[in-house]
């Protein structure tokens, strides 16, 4: 029997060790027999990053809610626990029994982000399963991975021996079932992925396909070696939101988390097609919940958690069918009579009611946050960001009206066919900001009014209408950082903006291939890890490991792709249509808007096949 | 608006979580368990929740004390039979009375805290030898460690009154429990871990001072020469 590991003493010399304890309300205990499926939900980050993410919650409780199964969880741990867990022999554990994962079935990882590649690779070592896919043998568990990176695993498809596309929650089940009784026959680790393979749609096995290259390094082919696994893998989506597994309960816990309150899942999907959002894209169909179900849904986590504060989580909040009335019906029933506060995130300055924030001000005064993405009419059309400066300025007004002091706006730069222009339309926007406050306030400016302006590097992702642009070069990009913050220089305007080395890397990795996955193992091993950290990140040791590999990172992210070329992704398919990212792409060059899918299908393509008349 | 003092323990693993910690996870506590706290008044509305004396990041406790104003009135029993379903492995109320009258706020009543410390040492010393270490060490006129202000200055400060009361309990092989009672409160603190450095300043026990277990037994408010309990 696995033998709980001892972090007493661990617990006391590091920094918030509840991070490590488990044992918070609603978290899952079960006993372990021999029959137990072991799931590690593995989050690449710490314990507050991980517990933040909505669909760590879902997954969890969807797999104890399965008989014979039982899922923990993992996180990594930060610098100091490590240190001493490799000092003192400790290996990676699960949360909920303190027991090794290396002894789990499946260590199931969420790609949220690309720099968190290393970390899983940290996970692995710390846990003592080999790296690479291919070492591994029935000892060890099976490396599941899923989320938005998922859409292009390929950097990572060495380290990895099973994506889930798209939504999970039925296909873990369909998976845990097969594995039960693969186990059964005490079978090879090929034949049960070769069963999942065929098996459950949206299961895709990077080992199962080779890919060829050309003389110029551009992919030749992307092959598929197993008979009967199908040579483009589909994602998979949930087709009634009303009907599939929502928890009752989520996980409290002790610690001060990043997003810590109950976050509510209105919809899925986004039907605004910005040219520059994998989100967007690869999440459709729309699919709303109903009234009826979120309300009751709301009560049961109102009353298993305790927590203090909803939000309202979804691509883009307002965009609900019912927002007004559902934001109604939570202050009514719990900001006025239960004392609990409302958020609601990614407003958008179009359909923004002013009358509605103000009904959340009066519980909770915290800052407006809008996101126009570019600084004039011409980009954001560009980009299908359907917000003009209108809208921006009615909105303001009224917001200042009634007492708002502080307001972000966030932008992207090196957006494609950006120009000197799109900047200085940031400058101009952030100082109207002040004329409309200055309007509002009888000529005042006062003390505490504040003007954020964020930018973030445009990075270039799969599956959207932008996937074949180049990104700025790093000093392009640094340029622009540094005209913008010249002109900004205001005492009522912070401007904050990203680290171009960061995007840099993002990008090469989002549009990465399968010759990255060299590059991601020795700069682990030269010590990279926690990249997303600021205060973590080598770019000094990314870019020695990519020359010793002789691999370019500009080939990667700053290079312009043309329509015919093999991408590395293009054998799965999340529904949207290639053609159809192509017409976008060549609408953005002439400034055409596509409207929002609600009020007219754009012919996308996932109302064909995925979605099955959805839509 | 009625008043419910608890006494309660924080032990087990529930020992890792902050003081901050421990007050959002009373406050989800009461919201689980269908009890509505009074909230005070203004822009930012929070629970009447009042406890006696943080007690330090990885430090036990059979005796901790809070006080909590509620909405309606309900038998303190019932109080605590209700937070004790739905409260964490490792926290548990042990009583809970209705306060009568005008209460004094907790946190300024008191003045004294018991400790039991474990220590583990380096080099084994029978018990006669640890208690002679421990006499010489309470002979000390003076007992000086460094202490950084708030201002981040070192100072010197004198320990020796802090400490009413100090005796060894046990000694089993390597390990030495120490009671000891200790100032406790915001006209004079001493922290457990703070009497342990002295110890390994001034005598001759080798131990390591993030290794000890301490448990704070309970706390006190000194009147006419007696420590008397808040409840």
């Amino acid at each position: 029997m696995t033998e709980r590991v001892n972090i007493e003493k661990l617990l006391k010399k590091v920094e918030k060790p509840a991070r490590y304890i488990g044992n918070e309300v609603n978290a899952c205990k079960k006993q372990v027999d021999e029959n137990t499926v072991r799931f590690g939900f593995s989050f690449p980050d710490t314990y507050e990053v991980g517990m933040s993410f909505l669909g760590l919650q879902i997954l969890y409780n969807l797999l104890n809610s399965m008989e014979n199964v039982y899922c923990e969880r993992v996180f990594a741990p930060a610098a100091d626990m490590e240190k001493l867990m490799r000092e003192n022999g400790v290996p990676l554990f699960a949360l909920e029994s303190r027991h090794p994962v290396k002894d789990f079935d499946f260590l199931g990882f969420t790609l949220q982000y690309e720099l968190s590649y290393t970390n899983i690779l940290n996970m692995l070592d710390l846990a003592g399963i080999p790296l690479l896919a291919k070492d591994r043998t029935n000892a060890d568990p099976f490396i599941i991975v899923g989320g938005p990176c998922a859409y292009n695993v390929e950097p990572i498809a060495d380290f990895t021996d099973i994506v889930v596309l798209g939504e999970a929650e039925e296909a873990i089940a369909e998976i845990m079932q097969s594995y039960k009784e693969w186990k059964q026959t005490g079978g090879g680790r090929e034949e049960f992925l070769l069963q999942i393979a065929k098996s459950v749609e949206g299961v895709y096995i990077p080992s199962f396909y080779e890919v060829s290259y050309n003389d110029d390094l551009t992919i030749s082919g992307i092959t598929c070696t197993r008979d009967g696994v199908p040579a483009t893998v589909s994602k998979r989506i949930i087709k009634n939101m009303d009907t599939s597994y929502y928890p009752d309960k989520i996980i409290v816990p002790f610690i001060d988390i990043v997003h810590d309150r109950i976050m509510l899942e209105v919809f899925r999907g986004c039907t605004r097609g910005c040219r520059f959002c994998q989100a967007g894209m690869v999440y459709r169909p729309i699919r709303e919940r109903s009234m009826d179900s979120l309300k009751s849904n709301l009560k049961k986590l109102v009353d298993s958690t305790g927590y203090e504060e909803i939000s309202l989580s979804s691509l883009s909040t307002s965009d609900y069918s019912h927002i007004e009335e559902l934001t109604e019906y939570i202050l009514r029933e719990y900001a006025e009579k239960e004392k609990i506060s409302l958020s609601l995130p990614s407003l958008r300055l179009d359909n923004f009611s002013s009358e509605l924030a103000q009904k959340i001000q009066e519980v909770r005064k915290s800052g407006l946050t809008f996101a126009p993405e570019a600084g004039t009419q011409r980009l954001r059309d560009v980009i299908n960001k359907g917000i003009t400066e209108e809208n921006l300025e009615t909105t303001m007004k009224k917001a200042f009206t009634l007492g708002w002091k502080n307001v972000k706006l966030y932008f992207m730069i090196g957006l494609p066919t950006e120009t000197e222009e799109d900047l200085h339309g940031i400058k101009v926007l952030a100082y109207n900001v002040i004329d409309y406050f200055r309007e509002a306030n009888g000529g005042k400016l006062g003390k505490h009014f504040n003007v954020t302006i964020s930018t973030s590097s445009f990075v270039p992702k799969p599956f959207t209408p932008f996937q074949w642009e180049p990104q700025d070069g790093i000093g392009l990009l640094r340029e622009k950082q540094r005209y913008l913050s010249e002109r900004l220089r205001n005492k009522n305007i912070s401007y904050k903006y990203h680290d171009t080395k960061t995007s840099f890397l993002e990008a090469v990795f989002a549009r990465g291939d399968r010759r990255l996955g060299k590059v991601i193992l020795d700069a682990y091993r030269k010590g990279c890890k926690f990249d997303g950290w600021e205060e973590s990140f080598r770019f000094d040791l990314w870019e020695e490991a990519f020359k010793e590999n002789e691999v370019s990172m500009e080939f990667y992210a700053n290079r312009r792709r043309e329509y015919d070329e093999i991408l590395p992704w293009d054998h799965i398919d999340t529904g949207v249509s290639k053609q159809f990212l192509i017409n976008e792409n060549e609408k953005a060059k002439r400034g055409e808007l596509t409207p929002d899918c609600r009020k007219g299908c754009a012919g996308c393509g996932v109302n064909l096949d995925i979605a099955g008349g959805l839509c | 608006m009625p008043l419910i003092r608890s006494k309660f323990k924080k032990e087990k693993d529930m020992i890792y979580i902050s003081h901050l910690d421990l007050l959002r996870l009373l406050e989800r506590s009461l919201r689980r368990a269908g009890i509505k706290p009074e909230f005070t008044q203004g822009f930012n509305q929070h629970p009447k929740i009042s406890f006696a004396q943080a007690l330090s990041l990885g430090t036990a406790s059979q005796g901790e004390y809070v006080d909590i104003e509620i909405e309606d009135d309900i038998d303190a029993e019932e109080f605590k039979s209700r937070l004790n379903k739905v409260l964490p492995d490792g926290i548990e109320f042990v009583l809970s009375k209705l306060m009568e009258g005008k209460v004094n706020a907790l946190m300024g009543e008191v003045t004294h805290a018991r400790y039991v410390i474990c220590i583990e040492l380096l080099e084994n010393m029978d018990k006669a030898g640890v208690q002679s270490e421990l006499d010489k060490y309470m002979r000390l006129e003076n007992i000086f460690v460094e202490k950084k202000t708030k201002k981040g200055d070192i100072k010197q400060l004198d320990v020796k009154a802090m400490i009413r009361d100090i005796g060894i309990l046990m000694v089993e092989d390597n390990k030495v429990y120490i009671g000891t009672v200790l100032t406790c409160g915001s006209v004079s603190n001493l922290k457990p871990e703070l009497l342990l450095q002295t110890i390994l300043d001034n005598t001759g026990l080798r131990f390591d001072v993030d290794d000890s277990t301490i448990q704070r037994i309970d706390i006190y408010t000194l009147r006419d020469g007696e420590l008397v309990a808040p409840m």
